[in-house]
This record gives C-alpha cells, structure tokens and sequence, in this order.
C-alpha cells in the first residue's frame, strides 16, 4: 500500500511540475534497443520503464512483451514466461500475449503448456493459419504428428489452392512415416503450382528416404529445372548420386551447387566425401575459399574438420537438436565424423559412428538413409 | 515471439497506379461536414504499440476485425499473404509492384470487399497490395498506408498512444491545439512513391528525411553519409552492427555512427539512433533521394501532424502539452 502511495505522489508531482515522462521515455529507449537486438540493453531500459510509476498505461503490455521477448532472446526462459504471464493478465483479450508465452513454454521444453497458450490464441485469432503452425511446431517437437495433420485439414478444405499447406502436410507425413500420403499432398501441390520448385524438391526427399533413389533423383532434377538459383538442388541431388555409388556425377552437382552459392558449406563437405571415394581432393582454390569463410556458424565447424582444422573430439560434444533438420545433432555429428573417419582409413571408428548415426536419427529422414546406405558399403 | 522488427519502406514502380477509392467519412451516407478553420476530429484510435515501437490500429477488413500497422513509407495498403487467405480475397499478380528496404519485392494484390477504419470506410472494393508474412508479426495484418491517409489529415500522439484522424484543415497554421509553445511548420515533399519528405539537418548538414512509421529504427546510405561529412574509409567512430536479414531479404552490413543532433526547424532530437547500410540494400533503383529514412526510434520523440491537403507537417517534442 505504501509503494502505490508513493507512486501517486510521484505521478502527482510530475504532472503538476511538467517533470520528463520518464517511463515513456524509458519505453522508447527500450523499444529502439530492441530493434536494433541490443538484448542486455534493451532489458535494463524496459526494466526502468516498467518501474517508472509515469510509464503510460497503453506502453504496459508492449514493455512486458518486449522485456520478455528480449530474455527468451537470451535464454532467460523464465523471466520471460513471467513477463508474458504479466502481459496476458493485462490484456488477455490480445492473441499475441498469448502467443508469446506459448513460444516461451515452448522454448523451455514446456510443451503441454505451450499447447494450451498457443490453443488460446488461436481461440481469439480462429482464422490464423500462422498461429495454428506456431502451435504444430510444439506438436512436431512432441512427436505429436496426428495433432498437427488434424490441424492442417480443414485448413486445406478451405483453401484448396494453397500449395503451401499441402507441402506441410507432406512434411508431417513424411515424419509420421505415411510416405503415401506424403507423396499425394506434394503431388497435389505440384498440380496447383507447377512451376514451383518445392513441390519436386519434397517428393524426392520423400522418395530418397523410401530409398528409391532413381525417383528421387527424377525429382530434384525436376526441381532444379525450376529452380532459380538451384544451389541447394545440387546438394540433395548429389547426396542422392553418392547413395546411389556415382560418386564423380555427385562431385559434379556438389561443384554445380558451389557454383551457385560459392559458400555452401555441406555442398563442400560433400564434395570432399565424393571426391575422397575417387581418390581425389577437393580442388584447391574451393579450398582455399572455404579455408578463409567464417567457419564458427553450424555446419562451419563441420567444414573445419573437413579442412583438417579442428579434431573430431571437438565436433562429437555438440548436443540439441540441427536447426535445419529438426534432427539430433549427434545423428549429423556422428554420420560426417564417421565419414572423415572413412577418408582417413579408420574403417572401425567409421562403422562405429555410422552405425551410432543410423540408430540415432529418424528412420525417416535422409541421414539415416545414408548412414544405412554407407555402412552396406562398408560391410 | 519473433523478432520482426522489419523497415517497412517501400518503393512502387508507377505502373501499378490501378484506381483507389475515398474513403467517405459518413458510414450513414450523409453529405461530409463543411470546411473550418477549427478542427474537426472524425476518429481516435487507440494504438497497438509492437514491443519495437511500431503501432497498428484497428480496422475492419471484409467486415472482419483486424490490426493494420500504420506505415508512412508505403504508398498502399497491404494485407499480408496469410490476411488475403482468411479473408479469401483472390491475389492477382502484376509485374509492376513495387518493393521494400533491401529489395524485397512485392507483386501481387487483391480487392478487399470493403475497408473500414472507425466511421469510415469504402465506398466500394478497396484494392490491396499483398505482402510476405515475413514483415509482419503474426497477430497484424497489414500495413495502413498513404492510400487511406492522404484523404485526411493525420496526428501521431505517440505519447497518449492516439492515432487521430481529421477532416482536412482550411487554415494553414492551425493543426497545433496540444500545446501553445513552440512548433515547427515543416513543408512536406511527396516523393514519387508518396513518402512523406522534409528537409532537416543533421549535425549541421542539410539532409532529405523520409517519415516512416514502419520502421522501429532509422536508416541511412552509408555511401550518402560519407559523401555528406567527408569520413575517412577508417573513421573509428563508423562502429560495425554486424549484419541483418532486413525484411527477410538479404543479409546486410549495419554501421553505428555518435550523431549529435537531428533538427527540424527549431525541433531537435538530441543523439538521434540512426543505422547506415550500403546504398545497394537502401535503395538498389536509387529512385529516391532521402538521405535518412527516419524510424520510430526518433519519430516517437516527437508528436506529429501531417496535414497531407496543405502539405505540411507540424511538429512538437511528444510530451508537449
């Protein structure tokens, strides 16, 4: 009670005198440090706006929101969820208060949590497909593919000219194991936008983790012909080729891909493991390029190994989750260190790894096809 | 949830000029008020304020609810590509869009049914640029641009959170009722893609300074300010922000330099937080001449009139009262 009296007179005092309004001021100090990602700055800034007993009423839910989305920046996971508890308890009426804190959940491991905010925003914004697929985001890390494909439905009944939907749908599909119906939704996309890449680029990564590699190669040529750039549709072009034991053919689309985007790194680590099966190096001005690339990125530190920069033990102590994938990082980790293991004649740390890999990822993702592929070889 | 602080500035190559209707001021349908010199205030609207210092404001889109960013530095009105599928408004490609900051292009559009802002609203299909989901955050649908606001005159009363709306003023002069201390009166250039312009100076030199209310920071050519101040290629005081995806496009090098002052006939803004990019990422086309595109970083230091029929903005610090 004392605290609310004194933050009375304060605001008492300030109008009366024509005093600065600092909590406005502060907020916009806070808001410009979020802008330009200034976390630590951005928090401190807000934190005084939020103190500020003048801060203006409208500014409240915004500085929570800002505050909190500046410590999940930072992984302060809790400070965060505290701030959008804060934020909904103000203006529960507002999807994005909601929303924020079902990424915070989320970004914790909270999933069940994560759903029940993110299924209240959607309850405000019933229409939103993006909230919806923020929502199966926290369903795929659940493993809770049949949540998001039951999603995604009437969504597609009511737009059915949306390629985009039928792709993510593909995608779940693939997750769940369905390739069938995978393969239909990508399919009907690529009836509805014919001159689109992605819906190729899908069915042969569908069709490679099926192993029908030929199919699979139909299909990212398909999509490379429809491709503007086709940097990427050289690399899953080329891993299909090594699967299939054309490694020069795969050391021509991975050199095609660095063509087109000259720092594609897994398109030099895989040129590197084709080249190695024909006895070959990778060419030395690619190397060179690759050796002076800011390398501290994920996949850089796989580049580094390959560039002979780094040891193997540094690269096997990478845990979570690869951010493109969605996969363990110990079933990439393990596949590329077992193949370095490979190139240098260690053939029994390579199996080790390889079969370490394949046990790890997804029987239904590319890696722990051509793990499985690989170690066949091996045997 | 995602940072999405976007620079949403945009340029439109002149072929896309297809018809934009008035907004009436009468839902009823009666005849507009007369022209007077006292203000005549049609609506005031709450701001939304995003947690990087943008605001949107509610509207109604096809008879549906919906938050549209105000964004000075677009010519028109856009919904976002998810925005046109719930409301089931067919997109249109044309080859004559437009862009944003950092080339990000734009080349559909679609008809809304009807559009209303308060009491106003359409008197028939008002046509709609459609944007990447990407500028947005997910909960707005769109950006409110010149198209709407050129019909009235605009107050940004970014201190009370109040996005106020007026019937056109008769006499030049008398926009400025918050306060009776000093204002600026600023002439207002209009530059081929409608961006609100006004000359300033910033730390003494002459600038062309576009207001954008879509973008949480301000920017200017890095190559137009070293022609401006002369700075040596190694000047220690160009500081390296790194780089940034802006808008979704290409990543782009940031550069930090101290400014002292912006000023704006008698209207200063002290240490104002300007970002320098390469002129490549400001402009590709070099289809405009502002030096600074000037973001809510500075703008929401100052309250803002634009009175778009006299072509003039007026200004105070934003707590003047």
């Amino acid at each position: 009670m004392a605290k609310s009296l004194l933050s009375a007179c304060v605001l008492l005092l300030a109008f009366a005198t024509g005093a600065r309004a600092d909590g406005y001021r502060d907020f916009n100090a806070g808001a410009a440090a979020s802008a330009r990602s200034d976390r630590t700055a951005a928090i401190k800034l807000l934190s005084v706006a939020l103190g500020d007993a003048d801060l203006p009423a409208h500014l409240l839910v915004p500085a929570y929101l800002a505050r909190g989305n500046n410590y999940l920046e930072q992984g302060q996971y809790d400070s965060a969820i505290a701030d959008f508890t804060a934020a909904i308890r103000a203006r529960p009426d507002r999807a994005d208060t909601w929303l924020d804190r079902c990424a915070g959940y989320a970004a914790k491991g909270m999933f069940p949590e994560a759903v029940a905010d993110c299924s209240s925003a959607i309850q405000l914004q019933p229409q939103n497909w993006q909230i919806h697929n923020f929502r199966n985001s926290v369903y795929i890390q659940m493993g809770k593919y049949d949540d998001a494909i039951a999603d995604y439905t009437p969504f597609i009944a009511a737009r059915p000219k949306d390629a985009d939907l039928l792709l993510g749908r593909s995608d779940l599909f693939q997750r769940k194991g369905d390739f069938d119906k995978a393969i239909a939704d990508a399919d009907a996309a690529g009836d509805i936008s014919p001159r689109w890449a992605s819906p190729y680029d899908r069915m042969g990564k569908i069709y490679f983790t099926k192993g029908d590699f030929p199919k699979a190669l139909d299909n990212f040529d398909s999509a490379i012909d429809r491709w503007r750039d086709g940097a990427d549709g050289y690399v899953v072009k080329g891993q299909t080729l090594w699967a299939m034991g054309r490694f020069d053919d795969a050391a021509s689309s991975f050199k095609d891909s660095l063509e087109r985007s000259n720092l594609q790194l897994f398109a030099f680590i895989w040129l590197a493991m084709s080249q190695s099966r024909q006895n070959a190096k990778v060419p030395e001005d690619i190397a060179a390029r690759f050796a002076k690339a800011n390398l501290s990125v994920w996949p850089g530190p796989l580049v580094q190994l390959f560039l002979g920069k780094v040891t193997p033990d540094s690269l096997l102590e990478l845990k979570g989750k690869d951010s493109d994938t969605g996969e363990d990082m110990q079933c990439t980790v393990d596949f590329f260190v077992g193949e370095w293991q490979q190139m240098q004649g260690n053939v029994t740390e390579a199996r080790r790894l390889l079969q370490a890999s394949a046990s790890v990822c997804s029987v239904n993702f590319a890696t722990h096809q051509l793990a499985t592929v690989d170690l066949a070889r091996l045997h | 949830m995602m940072d999405f602080s976007g620079h949403r500035i945009a340029v439109w190559n002149c072929s896309i000029a297809l018809p934009f209707l008035l907004l009436s001021a009468a839902a009823s349908g009666a005849d507009a008020p007369p022209k007077t010199c006292t203000l005549q205030e049609i609506v005031s609207l709450d701001m939304q304020t995003l947690q990087t210092g943008e605001f949107a404001v509610p509207v109604m889109l096809n008879d549906l609810p919906a938050q549209l960013l105000v964004d000075t530095g677009s010519e028109y009105t856009a919904i976002t590509d998810e925005t046109a599928e719930e409301l089931g408004a067919r997109e249109k490609w044309t080859p004559y869009g437009g862009s944003f900051l950092n080339n990000v292009a734009i080349n559909e559009y679609a008809y809304l049914d009807s559009f209303r802002i308060g009491p106003l609203h359409s008197s028939s299909r008002w046509q709609v640029v459609v944007i990447p989901n990407e500028i947005l955050p997910y909960t707005i649908s769109g950006l409110l641009a010149y198209d709407m606001m050129r019909n009235y005159d605009i107050e940004y009363d970014f201190f009370h959170g109040k996005f106020n709306v007026f019937m056109h003023s008769e006499c030049p002069g008398s926009a400025v009722y918050w306060t009776h201390d000093a204002f600026a009166a600023i002439p207002i250039d209009l530059d081929r893609s409608k961006h609100i312009t006004v000359e300033a100076s910033l730390d003494g030199k002459p600038v062309s300074v576009i207001f954008d209310t879509g973008s949480p920071s301000s920017i200017m050519s890095l190559d137009a300010a070293r022609r401006l101040f002369g700075w040596p290629d190694a000047d220690p005081r160009l500081k390296s922000l790194g780089t940034e995806e802006i808008n979704g496009g290409t990543s782009t090098p940031l550069y930090a330099f101290p400014f002292a002052t912006l000023s704006f006939a008698g209207v200063s803004v002290s240490n104002p937080q300007i970002r320098l990019i390469p002129q490549d990422h400001f402009d590709a086309g070099r289809n405009h001449d502002a030096n600074i595109v000037l973001g809510m970083s500075v703008l929401r230091q100052l309250r803002i009139y634009v009175a778009y029929d006299e072509k003039v903005v007026y200004l105070t610090g934003a707590e003047a009262r």
